[in-house]
Formats: C-alpha cells, sequence, structure tokens
C-alpha cells in the first residue's frame, strides 16, 4: 500500500507535500534504544515485521489515523488509508497541540548507531539505481502490464494472489549504490590517455554485479546479494574516451551472466519459469571526472538484457519466456534524505562494503 | 520498426522452412535493438520512473524521526509515517 498508484493519487501527493511532514522507517527504528525508539514505543506506533503500515501522527505522539489497528491487544491491518480525514483529525485538534511550536522536540543526546539506518561514510558517492521489467513485443521493448503477468510453469494464465494484488504494477524501482571515497577514487588512473583501458577494480565490480544487477533483490528486499556460484560470467572495463583540463571522459562496457541459463522451454516463449531464475545484461556507461574538483560529474550507466523467472519487480511472478530487464545508475546531487536511503541489503546488514560471502 | 518487420518475417519464413519451432523463437526472442552509445538514452529514459508514475517519490521523505519531528513541531503540521519489513520504507524493498 505504501507506494501504490492508488493511493499516491496527484491530490493525495499534493496534500502530502503541503500539509505533512513524511517519514520513511525501518522496524528496527521501534526497538531503538535513544529518542526515535522510545517516542515509537511510547506512542504506540507498532512497526509490523512483514508488512508496511501507515501512520499520521502528531508531533507529540497521538495516533490521528493508521492501516495497523490494535483493538483489546489484537492486531488487524486495515487496507485502506485515509489521509483527507486524517488531515481533518489533525485540524480539529485543541490550538495547544498543534500550534507552531506547541510541541518542544529537544536534540537527540545520542544515538542508537548499532540500530538506526546506516549512513553513508563521509566521502561516499551515491549513485541512484532504477530497476524496471519490461518486455519485448514484436520487436520492440515495451513496458509491463498486469496483463502480462501471472503465467504458472505450464504456460497457462492464472490470477494473481491477493495478497499481491493490492501492490501489483509494474513501477520503476529505485535503490542506491554507494561507492566509498577511496573506491571512487581507484577508478580514475593517475595519467589517463586517450585510449587507455583497464577493467573496472575488483571489489567494485563486484559489489556491481552481485548486489546492483541482482534481479532477486527486488524480491527477496534485504537479500545479501548473489552468492558466487550465481555469477556465471562477469566483466566491466573502462576506457578513456577523451581528456582535457576541465574534464576526462570515461566509457564503461560490461556484461554478466547471472542466475542459471533458460531451459528451452523459456527460450522459445512457451513458459514462465518459476522455479529459476537467469538475468544477462550487457552494461553501458559514461563516467565524467574533474581532474580539478577531483570528483565525478557524471556516473550514468544502464545495463539491460534479457531476465527470466520470478522477481519483485513483477511482484513475485514471472513474466513468459525471457524478456528484458533494465537497470538504470546515475550520480546523486545534493543533499536530500531520501538519495541517503542506504542500498537494500545495508540497511540491516553492516557488510556492504565488505561481503563475507 | 521496419527491420523489426523484417526480422519478424524471416522468423516466419524460418519456421516455415524448418523442422522445429525452437530456432525461430530464440531467434525472436534476441533483443533487436542493442544497448549503444546511440540507444542508451532512449532505454535510460524508459527504464526511469515516468513522470506521474510514482509520485511517492516526488516527496521530501526524513529518514530520521527525530529530525521530522523537530520539523513538524515548528511549522504545526503532523508526521506522515510509512515503515516497512527488511529495509527502509521508500528504498529498495
Amino acid at each position: 500500500m505504501g507506494r501504490a498508484p492508488a493511493f499516491w493519487t496527484e491530490e493525495n501527493t499534493e496534500l502530502m507535500r503541503k500539509n505533512f511532514v513524511a517519514v520513511s522507517l525501518h522496524v528496527m527504528d521501534y526497538d531503538r534504544a535513544d529518542a526515535v525508539g522510545q517516542f515509537l514505543r511510547d506512542s504506540k506506533i507498532k512497526l509490523r515485521r512483514l508488512e508496511g503500515a501507515l501512520w499520521c501522527v502528531t508531533p507529540g505522539g497521538k495516533i490521528l489515523e493508521s492501516t495497523l489497528v490494535i483493538t483489546d491487544g489484537k492486531e488487524s491491518f486495515k487496507p485502506k488509508f485515509d489521509l483527507k480525514g486524517a488531515l481533518a483529525k489533525w485540524l480539529a485538534l485543541p490550538e495547544a497541540e498543534r500550534a507552531l511550536g506547541a510541541v518542544k522536540v529537544g536534540a537527540m543526546d545520542k544515538v542508537d548507531v548499532q540500530r538506526a539506518v546506516l549512513a553513508p561514510p563521509p566521502g561516499t558517492l551515491i549513485l541512484k539505481l532504477h530497476y524496471r521489467a519490461l518486455m519485448r513485443d514484436d520487436g520492440n521493448v515495451r513496458y509491463l502490464t498486469e496483463k502480462d503477468l501471472w503465467y504458472d510453469e505450464k504456460g497457462e494464465k492464472t490470477e494473481a494472489k491477493s495478497v499481491h494484488k493490492r501492490i501489483t504494477t509494474p513501477q520503476s524501482h529505485p535503490d542506491h549504490m554507494w561507492l566509498s571515497e577511496a573506491e571512487w577514487k581507484s577508478l580514475m588512473p593517475a595519467n589517463p590517455s586517450v585510449g587507455d583501458t583497464f577493467a573496472m577494480p575488483a571489489g567494485i565490480a563486484d559489489r556491481l554485479v552481485r548486489q546492483h544487477l541482482n534481479p532477486r533483490s527486488v524480491y527477496d528486499g534485504h537479500s545479501d546479494g548473489l552468492d558466487r556460484a550465481s555469477v556465471r560470467a562477469a566483466g566491466l572495463t573502462l576506457a578513456v574516451e577523451a581528456v582535457s583540463a576541465g574534464r576526462v571522459r570515461l566509457r564503461l562496457d560490461g556484461h554478466a551472466k547471472l542466475g542459471k541459463e533458460p531451459p528451452p522451454d523459456v527460450v522459445a516463449g512457451k513458459i514462465a519459469s518459476m522455479s529459476q531464475w537467469g538475468y544477462e545484461p550487457k552494461l553501458l556507461g559514461f563516467l565524467e571526472y574533474d581532474p580539478k574538483k577531483q570528483v565525478f560529474t557524471r556516473f550514468d550507466m544502464v545495463a539491460l538484457g534479457d531476465q527470466f523467472g520470478r522477481v519483485g519487480l513483477t511482484i513475485g511472478a514471472a513474466r513468459r519466456g525471457c524478456q528484458p530487464l533494465g537497470v538504470t545508475f546515475e550520480l546523486v546531487t545534493g543533499d536530500r534524505p531520501a538519495d541517503r536511503v542506504p542500498p537494500g541489503s545495508a540497511s540491516t546488514s553492516r557488510q556492504y562494503f565488505d561481503p563475507k560471502r | 520498426m521496419m527491420m523489426n518487420k523484417r526480422k519478424t518475417m524471416s522468423a516466419v519464413l524460418l519456421l516455415l522452412g524448418s523442422t522445429g519451432g525452437l530456432a525461430v523463437h530464440t531467434q525472436a526472442s534476441e533483443p533487436t535493438e542493442a544497448l549503444t552509445a546511440t540507444t542508451f538514452a532512449r532505454y535510460q529514459k524508459q527504464i526511469k520512473p515516468q513522470p506521474g508514475e510514482s509520485r511517492w517519490m516526488e516527496v521530501a521523505w526524513f529518514l530520521d524521526l527525530h529530525a521530522a519531528r523537530q520539523k513538524a513541531a515548528s511549522e504545526g503540521k503532523p508526521l506522515f509515517i510509512y515503515s516497512s519489513g527488511g529495509a527502509a520504507s521508500i528504498g529498495s524493498c
């Protein structure tokens, strides 16, 4: 429900922007041994473990609306969130509860860093990623629709499972990739010359392939990334395309073969594979570096290739045959908190820069 | 598009003259337009969110509840809280 277009209408989005302060939380926030955890516990804002939930709450902690209803200790889930109604309840509160500065929120005296959402270390280069499952249709790559989903292993059309139906939408899916300062600096040769080629440093390439080209990560959510055995082949090469006083331009070319090879009936487009998956993208990227400022000013990459099997982008459904799946990468600039959301697995796992598997 | 039609026609002709459909379908499922410097921008645009597609991304989300409470209190606004299971609710899920 949290991202469903049915909720994020133009009207609700505008209401949200004008009248609310929106905050994204993680289940671990509830257990934090600091002011954040205390506020959630005192306010009985019980973060659910499996399904997302929405609340409208006063800054003092009074719940005005929620999709999680607790009655006599029993929890139930309300499928609709009445944003307008929540605002009406807020406006009906006495001035003492809602006036500017009526509630005093002091400074945090300590942060439970073990449970707080991981923040990018200083100097981190952040890339915004978008994943999208697409369809090939008469030779063209087109957008996915719900009609393209829900085939069984015999290729027969089935009904979407009701639990997934409400969030079924072929939206583009976001994530972030982090490069430590030492990592992104290692991408730039000391004396770049046009025509130079070199392999992407192994640590970055490994994380890019196993973590960020992992089509299952958006199905499993907080996956730790693919194990090494799931990478049948991968190669990422950088080439210096242009050098001037103010800019060095690099081109990235790459490929990966992940998961299993598609079974013949999947290749033939006859069935959807529910038990296996595979993804074989090509990569192309254009990076630009400012040698004077010693920063990357452009970091555009696209991965595109055939994928089969179940992925979260299709809400756990499989498309029939091998179909395109694309990923874009681009440099984050500015300081929007939303751009500092940790990479999928890193919010709970602290091994993002140093995977053990 | 013309190239695509030619490929489709080739596939049909191959089907008529072949002993099985596998080769035809294999050919038909190959990417018709590769990822190149020419197609790069188009695919980039196609994969990224389209206007109005994911309006939740247009909201200035906080990740820090305490900072959000401070802002809400100082501006006289209520909080909208979105939580999810394994990861940050507005990140990869």
